[in-house]
C-alpha cells in the first residue's frame, strides 16, 4: 500500500514537472531564411545596411480584406502593398515609374501597343516561379465578362472598379502573352496615362487562386479570416509576408525570402526581419504610443507637435516636416441647374443666380482670410492653396495659378459690379432688393471642420452676408451632394497624388465628382467645355512636357472659374526614430515609403 | 418551473422579431448607406457602386431586405459584413473573446471589493472605515469613465509598469503557456481598473444600505435575544436578504457582458466587440449592426432569467409564492 502510494506520488510529480516543463517551452520564432541571390533581380542604390530588426507602426483600422479585387479602406491598401507589387511603381524622389515586376515596356509605332518584359527567375513567396501566366491571370479575374442568363447583359465576371478603369477609348483593354517573360497589352484608343494605369493592378498568384476563378469565389478568398487562420495561403511577391493576424490588435509579416530586391553587395531585401502593425483607431492614443518609444513611426499633426518633439530627447526619435498634405480642402457651391422629381428646382433660382456668377465666387474667396485661418487653426502650419492639385504633387502642382488674397474692398467691389448695393448698416442686396444670405453645410464632428465654419461666418459678416451654418453627420451630407443636391454650399476635402489622370470623375463635367454639378450630359458652361476638351487632348498627348502643360491650363482655368474656393493645404509632420538608417522624406509619400531599405544597426530590437 | 422556461422562450422570440424590424426600419431611415462613403471616392467609379448595390440587395425596399434576412436568419445565417466580406458571426467570433474575458474579471474585480466592503462598512457604521470609504466612493463615482482612463493612462505613460493598451504583447505568439496567461493578465489590470472602479463605488453603497437596512429588522433581534452567534446572524440571515437587489443587477450585468465598451476599447485600445459595433452602426454594415443587436437582447433577456432562478435560490419566499 506504501509502495504504492509513493508510485502515485512520483508519476504525479513526473507527470506535474513534465507538464510545468512543457507549459514553460516557447514556441520558437522562425528563424529568418536566407535564400542564394538568383534571377534577374532589381538592384537597390541605397546604402548597404544590415538584417535584422523590426519595425513597428500604427494603423487606425484594421484590414478590411487581403483581397486586391475587393474594396478596401487605407490600411487595406497599404497592407497590400507590403504584400503584393504591380508590373511598375511610381518613385516619389524621381517622380516617374521605375520597374517593379516588370522591367522595361516597349511602345509600338501607332502608340496603342505596350509590350512589357516581365522580370525573369524571380518567385513567389511560397517558392512558386513568377511568370507571365501570372499577369494574364490577373487580367482575366478583373476584366473577364459574362453574359446575364436573363437579361443577355455583358456584365464584369468579379466586378471590381478595375472593370472601368481599364475601358479605354470604350473598349476593355486587350492584353496577351507573347512568352513566359513578355505580355502585351493593346488599347483601342490613344492613352497617355497608361503606364500609370496598369500600375494599379496588384499580381495575383494563378497557381493558388486559379481555383477559385473557376469556382467562381475569388471575391470570398483572402478575407481577413484567411489572415487569421492561414496567413500562409496569402503568398505575393512583396517584400513581406503574414506571419499573424490577431484582429483588434496588430498584425504581424515577416521578411519574403524570395523577394526580388538586392542591395550593391548582394544582400537580399528588405533588411528588416519583422514587420508589426498595431491597430489603434484613437488618434491620441496613436500619438501616445510613439512618444513613450513603443512605436517606431507616425504621423503627427500639428497640434501635437509641442509636446511630441521634446519627447524626442528621451525616446531618441525626431519629428520631420514633410511639406504640404496631398490632399485638397475646399468650399462650393451648388450650381446644379435642374429639378427634383415634384418639378421643383435644386437651389432656389435667385442664389443659384448669384453662386452661377463667377464674379461672386470669387469674391467669397477674397473676403475669406486664409492666413487668418492658417495662424488660428493650424498654429502656422499650413499654407495658402491655391490651385486644385495640391503643391505636395510637385510634378503636377502648377505654382502659377490665379491667386485670390484676403481682399474685403475687392470682395465688396465685386458685389457691386454685380448691381448688388450695400444698406445703412452694411447689410448686402441684390439687385432685385434680396438679402444676400445662404446656407453652409459642414461635415460635424471634426473640431478643426467647427473652427473653420465659425471663421467663415465671420468673414462673410464683414461683407455684409449672412451665412447659416449647418452641422450634418457625413452620411446625410453625402446623400444631400450625391442624391438630393438640396443644399447651397458645402466643404469637404479630397486626397490626392500622383498622376492626375486618376481624377477623371472630380474633373470632368460628367464625372459624378464634379460636385458643384455632377455627371452633366453636356458641358454646362463654357469653361466646362474648355475642360472636357483639354483633357481629351491630355490623353491622347504622348509628349510628358506638352500634357503636363495641358494640366497647367486646366489647373488654371479651375482657378479662374473657382467652382471649387481652395481653402489651405496643412503641413504634415511624421516622427521616427532616429536609430532608422536610409531614411527619405518626400512629401509625395509617407515616411517609411522604402521600407525594403530601412534597417537598423542595433542588434537586440527584435521579437 | 418548466412552464416558466417555456414563457420566457415564447417571449424571447417575439422580443427579437420586434427589436429586429424595428432596427431595420430605423437603419432603412437613416439616411444613406453602407455604399455612401466609397461614392466620394474619385477612384471608385460609379457603376461599380450600382453594382454592389445590387449585388448587397440595398436597391430593394428595406421590407424586401428584412424578409430576406429573416430567411436566412432561421438557418442561423446572419448575413455577411459589407466591409470585411465575411460572415458576420466569424467576425464577431473573432472579438467575442476578448470581450468576454474583460466583462468576467471586471465583474469578478467589483464583486469580489464591493461586497466584502459594503458590508464591512455596514457592521461598521460611522467608523472612520465607513468615513473614508463613504468619501472615496463618491469620488470615485463622480469621476466620469474616460477621465479616469485618460489619467490612469497618463500614470502608466509616466511610470511605465503596465502595458498601454492591447490585450498581448507583440511576441504573444511565440510564448509558452503559462506566459501567455501572465501576459494576458498583465494587459487586463488597466481596463479592468478602469471599468471596475466606478462599478465598485456604486455597488458598495446598494450592499451597504440594504445591509444596514436588514439590521434593523425584528429577525435580527429575535436572533440576538436567541442568543445565536453574531457572525450567523450577519453572514447567514442578513446577508441573504441583503443580496437579493444585487443579484438583480447581476442580470443586467451578464446582459452587457458580450456588448463591450466602447470607452476603454478607443482608449486603452482593446480588441473587444464595441469598436467593430460602433464602426458598424457609423458605416451602416447593417447585418453586423442587426446581429450584435439581436445578441445583445438575447443576453439581457438570459441574463434576467438567471437572476429568476438565483433569486428563487436564494429567497425560499419566492419559491414557495412560485408555487
Amino acid at each position: 500500500m506504501r509502495v504504492l502510494r509513493s508510485m502515485t506520488r512520483t508519476h504525479l510529480l513526473i507527470f506535474l514537472g513534465s507538464f510545468l516543463l512543457l507549459s514553460c517551452k516557447r514556441i520558437p520564432i522562425p528563424e529568418r531564411v536566407h535564400l542564394p541571390i538568383k534571377g534577374d533581380m532589381e538592384t537597390a542604390e541605397c546604402e548597404v545596411g544590415k538584417h535584422g530588426g523590426q519595425l513597428i507602426l500604427i494603423a487606425s483600422t484594421e484590414p478590411k480584406t487581403f483581397n486586391p479585387l475587393v474594396p478596401g479602406d487605407y490600411t487595406t491598401s497599404i497592407l497590400l502593398g507590403r504584400i503584393l507589387n504591380s508590373l511598375f511603381t511610381y518613385d516619389p524622389i524621381k517622380l516617374k515609374y521605375i520597374p517593379s515586376l516588370a522591367t522595361s515596356w516597349e511602345v509600338s509605332e501607332d502608340k496603342k501597343t505596350y509590350k512589357i518584359h516581365l522580370r525573369k527567375g524571380i518567385q513567389w513567396s511560397d517558392g512558386h516561379p513568377f511568370t507571365a501566366e501570372d499577369v494574364i491571370f490577373t487580367f482575366d479575374c478583373m476584366l473577364s465578362t459574362v453574359k446575364d442568363p436573363e437579361t443577355g447583359e455583358i456584365k464584369p465576371r468579379f466586378p471590381s472598379r478595375n472593370f472601368v478603369q481599364y475601358t479605354i477609348g470604350g473598349e476593355l483593354l486587350k492584353y496577351k502573352k507573347i512568352d513566359e517573360h513578355t505580355v502585351e497589352f493593346k488599347t483601342a484608343d490613344l492613352y497617355a496615362p497608361f503606364i500609370n494605369d496598369i500600375s494599379y493592378a496588384d499580381i495575383l498568384p494563378k497557381h493558388k487562386l486559379l481555383k477559385y476563378y473557376e469556382e467562381n469565389s475569388l471575391l470570398s478568398q483572402w478575407t481577413s479570416k484567411t489572415a487569421i487562420e492561414s496567413p500562409e495561403e496569402i503568398i505575393g511577391t512583396g517584400p513581406f509576408k503574414i506571419l499573424s493576424y490577431s484582429p483588434g490588435e496588430r498584425i504581424l509579416l515577416e521578411a519574403n525570402p524570395y523577394y526580388w530586391k538586392k542591395d550593391k553587395e548582394n544582400n537580399r531585401l528588405p533588411y528588416i526581419d519583422h514587420l508589426v502593425y498595431k491597430f489603434v483607431e484613437d488618434s491620441n492614443a496613436q500619438t501616445i504610443l510613439f512618444a513613450t518609444g513603443e512605436s517606431d513611426s507616425t504621423g503627427i499633426s500639428p497640434e501635437d507637435l509641442n509636446w511630441v518633439k521634446p519627447m524626442g530627447k528621451v525616446h531618441d526619435f525626431s519629428v520631420l516636416e514633410k511639406g504640404p498634405d496631398s490632399g485638397i480642402s475646399f468650399i462650393w457651391f451648388n450650381l446644379h441647374p435642374g429639378k427634383n422629381k415634384e418639378g421643383k428646382p435644386y437651389v432656389d433660382p435667385v442664389k443659384l443666380g448669384w453662386f452661377s456668377d463667377k464674379r461672386f465666387r470669387q469674391a467669397i474667396l477674397h473676403a475669406y482670410n486664409r492666413q487668418a485661418l492658417i495662424d488660428s487653426v493650424y498654429f502656422g502650419k499650413a499654407k495658402v492653396l491655391h490651385s486644385i492639385t495640391s503643391p505636395a504633387n510637385k510634378k503636377w502642382h502648377n505654382p502659377d495659378t490665379f491667386k485670390y488674397d484676403y481682399n474685403p474692398n475687392r470682395s465688396r467691389e465685386l458685389f457691386l459690379d454685380m448691381g448688388f448695393y450695400y444698406d445703412n448698416e452694411g447689410l448686402l442686396f441684390d439687385e432685385k432688393g434680396n438679402r444676400v444670405q445662404f446656407r453652409f453645410l459642414v461635415p460635424g464632428g471634426s473640431s478643426s471642420h467647427e473652427a473653420r465654419a465659425t471663421m467663415f461666418k465671420e468673414f462673410m459678416r464683414k461683407v455684409g452676408i449672412d451665412l447659416q451654418v449647418r452641422f450634418l453627420d457625413w452620411s446625410t451630407l453625402i446623400q444631400k451632394i450625391q442624391t438630393t443636391y438640396d443644399y447651397d454650399s458645402a466643404t469637404m476635402g479630397f486626397s490626392g497624388g500622383g498622376d492626375p489622370s486618376g481624377g477623371k470623375a472630380l474633373w470632368r463635367s460628367d464625372g459624378h465628382l464634379h460636385i458643384w454639378h455632377p455627371k452633366q450630359k453636356q458641358p454646362h458652361t463654357e469653361w466646362e467645355k474648355r475642360v472636357d476638351t483639354l483633357w481629351n487632348q491630355q490623353e491622347k498627348e504622348l509628349d510628358p512636357e506638352k500634357r503636363l502643360g495641358i494640366f497647367n491650363t486646366i489647373q488654371n482655368i479651375y482657378s479662374e472659374e473657382l467652382p471649387l474656393l481652395f481653402l489651405v493645404n496643412p503641413l504634415t509632420y511624421s516622427g521616427i526614430k532616429n536609430e532608422w538608417q536610409n531614411v527619405k522624406v518626400t512629401p509625395e509619400a509617407s515616411i517609411i515609403w522604402n521600407i525594403d531599405e530601412l534597417w537598423i544597426p542595433s542588434k537586440d530590437k527584435k521579437l | 418551473m418548466i412552464s416558466f422556461l417555456i414563457r420566457r422562450f415564447i417571449s424571447l422570440g417575439f422580443l427579437l422579431f420586434f427589436v429586429s424590424i424595428l432596427v431595420f426600419f430605423l437603419l432603412w431611415l437613416s439616411p444613406g448607406d453602407f455604399l455612401a462613403e466609397a461614392s466620394i471616392r474619385p477612384d471608385i467609379p460609379e457603376s461599380f457602386i450600382e453594382e454592389m448595390r445590387q449585388n448587397y440587395g440595398l436597391d430593394k425596399p428595406w421590407y424586401i431586405q428584412y424578409l430576406i434576412w429573416v430567411k436566412n436568419a432561421i438557418t442561423l445565417d446572419f448575413g455577411h459584413s459589407m466591409s470585411y466580406n465575411i460572415p458576420v458571426m466569424d467576425l464577431i467570433a473573432q472579438r467575442l473573446p476578448a470581450t468576454f474575458l474583460l466583462s468576467c474579471t471586471s465583474m469578478l474585480f467589483v464583486w469580489s471589493i464591493a461586497i466584502p466592503l459594503g458590508i464591512l462598512a455596514a457592521i461598521k457604521q460611522d467608523s472612520w472605515f465607513d468615513k473614508t470609504s463613504r468619501f472615496l466612493a463618491s469620488i470615485t463615482m463622480s469621476i466620469p469613465e474616460f477621465l479616469l482612463a485618460v489619467l490612469l493612462l497618463y500614470l502608466i505613460a509616466r511610470t511605465g509598469v503596465l502595458p498601454i493598451g492591447g490585450l498581448t504583447s507583440v511576441n504573444h505568439e511565440f510564448l509558452s503557456p503559462i506566459e501567455k496567461i501572465l501576459d494576458y493578465l498583465h494587459h487586463l489590470i488597466l481596463p479592468t481598473l478602469v471599468l471596475g472602479t466606478v462599478g465598485i463605488s456604486g455597488m458598495m453603497r446598494v450592499m451597504r444600505a440594504n445591509f444596514m437596512d436588514y439590521m434593523r429588522e425584528d429577525f435580527v433581534r429575535t436572533a440576538r435575544a436567541k442568543g445565536l452567534p453574531e457572525g450567523t446572524i450577519m453572514f447567514k440571515h442578513v446577508l441573504r436578504n441583503a443580496i437579493n437587489p444585487l443579484i438583480t443587477s447581476f442580470g443586467f450585468a451578464f446582459s452587457s457582458l458580450l456588448s463591450g465598451s466602447l470607452l476603454v476599447e478607443k482608449v486603452l485600445n482593446f480588441p473587444g466587440l464595441g469598436l467593430l459595433i460602433f464602426d458598424s452602426f457609423m458605416k451602416e454594415d447593417q447585418y453586423v449592426v442587426m446581429a450584435s443587436i439581436l445578441m445583445s437582447c438575447t443576453m439581457l433577456v438570459f441574463g434576467n432569467l438567471l437572476a429568476d432562478i438565483l433569486l428563487a435560490w436564494t429567497d425560499p419566499r419566492i419559491r414557495s409564492s412560485a408555487k
